[in-house]
């Protein structure tokens, strides 16, 4: 960072620092510092992230934090806080978004955040919050957004929750259950020809690719020698794919009329390929 | 003021740095007027991370988003339209799955540039800015992509890069494109291009060079020797010899990298669950869209996703370039892999709680002819297209100008990539009008662009 930027830096911190850090006491900004949290300011107020890094905040430290004032975010995603720390969540009144996703969270610590009457957004998703948590938040007139993913609520309790706040968009997910997984098994498509190796010590002997359908082509080197994979391109043009080692393989997308330019390591030509119309084994002699 | 309170300050990095990183600092504003903007009311941010999701070659807006089943035969090409999860709202039929997500997104059918051109077209739509004369990819004067601009603004924690592409740079017939990279914001700022570490490839050309960041080569090895490694790495995704000097970054960001951060971690597909990665499907495109939430989720602000192979080597492969075989092209191939990739996208963030805070931008180079040509394809068209955002605080399930009955020219509400780009910038709380300045104290409005009503 240059010298200019220390000075405004500086000189930015004397304007913004009482007016987004002046209500914090040292303690409360060492308990979040040790956690690896980070302080914002956001429209309505503070944003508190304890999400990303170290992610090492404990209930006992919530309830410093929770003394913060003007507090709006508060992000706790997969940190270690639990029941414990929701006491002291549950004092938080200005909070409008709460991520709680896949913390050890239950429905008793649920029970706390019931006079959160600011509330809008709460993450609950990947917890072991029943039916009986969520009825907990029946008063919580303000929430519009409420994320049940992967939880133990059922569509009954949503329901219920539903008659008592109407206005709240319940995101239950998608049933993992139902996603089929790829067979493992399934058999990769075997070449179906062999292409021709034709040798050649000047390059100008490989022609030009040309265009046509898109093909495979799994080049094999039986050659004691690294070689290289290079593209004749549709003018002329050489690129070099890759390197492929003595005895490797590589599955190659390519197309019809297309030409394989097989070099050494010190780019003299061994010889080509030129692709027929479907999936092709190449091989590099030995 | 006391000094210590001072000292307290410098202690907490993060606080600071996102102070001076933020949109007033960067814009290298005066003392009193940012007095006077903290007097305003607060800009609400509304989205935190940006996936980028580049259609590269030109998609067509006829078989996309802006279907014209009224439209004469010889215009209206093959496909049926279906109904959306929005009444009103009509998408080509091989757009099924995220059909049901138009609820969503707000689509912009009335985009138009003047650039016919892959690479002056792309170059207008990732950067919002008219390509200069004598493009050169990694040129310094460059303007930077949408990508690297909103990475700018942001502040990570150590071992994040502002920003990632993956899992390809875009080519045309080998020749390297300008538009995707930090341009004039230097090269701190060029997105770290990372391999996608799973899935089929696009059919056609796909060009790997040396400079991918590939974090998997680095897993289960010995530390330090893998250190060494990412370094270098790192340091050759920086492209000129004269910005050596700027590599201290790298070796810190090697360094925090394999120190074990979220990022790290969040590249390791193994660490999925394989039902949501089958949800995205086994093909890069889909592992590519699963990589980027992984990724945003772990704190890396922007992820730009190229859809579709590398290189668009004369439209031959799997990229949206469909001068021959438009319909069986995206039939077959290119519009289902899409589908399932961004639908998935869209509800696994959703189900996670992402995608209020996350926007999803997608770009193109332009649109297609309405005219179908004698190879059953479409050819480049900037006189009109479409684009599409979601999520991040933008209103879904709406539609905004139109194209006219031919979808040949915009009808109501024609705007520009300027006028998205400043959409976009607004939805991650950047002021578009803001300047910033280049690596020689040169001042630059980063957008010319109009924000458009979509919120």
């Amino acid at each position: 960072m240059g010298q200019r930027m220390r000075l405004l830096s500086s000189l930015l911190l004397i304007v913004l620092t009482p007016i987004a850090l002046a209500a914090q006491t040292t303690e409360q900004l060492d308990v979040i510092d040790n956690a690896g949290g980070r302080i914002r300011k956001v429209a309505g107020g503070l944003e508190l992230s304890f999400h990303l890094g170290k992610r090492t905040i404990r209930d006992v430290d919530l309830e410093i934090v929770s003394q913060v004032k003007n507090v709006s975010v508060l992000n706790l995603k997969r940190t270690r806080i639990s029941d414990a720390g929701l006491v002291h969540i549950g004092n938080m009144l200005t909070l409008r978004r709460l991520h709680l996703e896949e913390t050890d969270i239950t429905d008793q610590g649920l029970a706390r955040l019931a006079n959160l009457q600011q509330l809008e957004y709460l993450n609950l998703y990947g917890t072991v919050i029943t039916d009986e948590g969520i009825a907990s938040l029946g008063r919580l007139e303000s929430l519009s957004s409420l994320y049940v993913w992967q939880t133990k609520i059922t569509a009954d309790g949503i329901e219920r929750l539903q008659e008592m706040l109407p206005q709240t968009k319940v995101i239950t997910g998608i049933d993992l259950e139902s996603i089929v997984l790829p067979d493992p098994d399934a058999p990769t498509m075997p070449p179906k020809s062999i292409l021709k190796f034709i040798p050649t010590t000047n390059v100008s002997n490989a022609p030009k690719s040309g265009n046509g359908e898109n093909i495979e082509i799994v080049f094999e080197n039986r050659s004691k020698h690294k070689v290289k994979v290079v593209w004749v391109g549709y003018d002329g043009k050489l690129k070099l794919y890759g390197e492929l080692g003595a005895g490797g393989t590589r599955i190659q997308n390519s197309y019809e009329n297309n030409t394989w330019l097989i070099l050494d390591m010190k780019d003299n030509p061994l010889g080509y390929f030129v692709c027929g119309d479907e999936r092709a084994l190449a091989v590099i002699p030995e | 003021m006391s000094r210590y309170r001072f000292e307290r300050v410098f202690q907490l990095k993060h606080t600071r740095r996102e102070v001076l990183q933020s949109s007033v600092a960067a814009a290298g504003l005066s003392i009193p007027t940012v007095l006077q903007m903290q007097a305003q009311a607060a800009l609400p941010i509304k989205a935190k991370r940006c996936i980028v999701i580049y259609c590269w070659g030109g998609i067509s807006h006829y078989e996309s988003w802006d279907p014209k089943p009224d439209a004469l035969s010889e215009l209206r090409g093959e496909f049926e339209t279906i109904e959306s999860n929005v009444p009103g709202i009509r998408f080509s039929e091989h757009l099924p799955l995220m059909s049901m997500h138009a609820d969503k997104m707000a689509i912009v059918r009335s985009l138009y540039h003047k650039q016919g051109g892959h690479q002056q077209g792309m170059y207008h739509s990732i950067t919002g800015h008219a390509p200069p004369p004598g493009l050169k990819a990694l040129n310094r004067t460059n303007s930077p992509s949408l990508a690297a601009l909103m990475g700018r603004f942001q502040d990570p924690n150590s071992g994040t890069p502002n920003a990632i592409r993956v899992p390809y740079n875009m080519y045309d017939n080998g020749t390297l494109m300008a538009g995707e990279y930090g341009g004039w914001l230097g090269s701190d700022y060029d997105p770290i291009l990372m391999r996608t570490p799973a899935g089929k490839p696009f059919r056609g050309v796909s060009r790997y060079t040396s400079r991918e960041l590939d974090l998997k080569l680095n897993l289960n090895r010995d530390r330090i020797l893998n250190r060494q490694q990412l370094q270098a790495q790192l340091e050759r995704t920086v492209g000129q010899a004269s910005e050596y000097d700027r590599l201290d970054r790298f070796r810190r960001m090697a360094a925090d990298i394999l120190l074990g951060s979220d990022v790290r971690e969040a590249y390791d597909l193994e660490n999925e669950d394989p039902r949501i990665r089958a949800m995205y499907g086994d093909h890069i495109g889909g592992q590519s869209m699963l990589l980027a939430r992984r990724l945003t989720e772990a704190g890396v602000p922007v992820v730009q996703v190229c859809a579709g192979a590398g290189d668009l080597a004369g439209g031959s492969g799997e990229n949206w370039d469909t001068h021959r075989d438009n319909f069986k092209k995206l039939k077959e191939r290119l519009l289902p892999i899409f589908d399932r990739s961004v639908s998935a996208l869209f509800t696994d963030l959703e189900m996670r709680g992402l995608l209020e805070e996350t926007l999803v931008v997608f770009l193109t180079d332009f649109g297609r002819t309405p005219k179908i040509n004698n190879n059953a394809g479409r050819d480049h068209y900037p006189a009109v297209y479409s684009m599409a955002l979601a999520g991040g605080g933008i209103r879904g399930g709406q539609v905004y100008g139109s194209s006219d009955a031919n979808g040949a020219k915009p009808k109501d509400n024609p705007c520009t990539p300027g006028d998205f780009h400043a959409t976009a910038l607004t939805a991650m709380g950047i002021d578009p009008h803001c300047e910033l300045k280049d690596q020689f104290d040169r001042p630059f409005q980063i957008c010319n662009g109009t924000p458009l009503p979509l919120f």
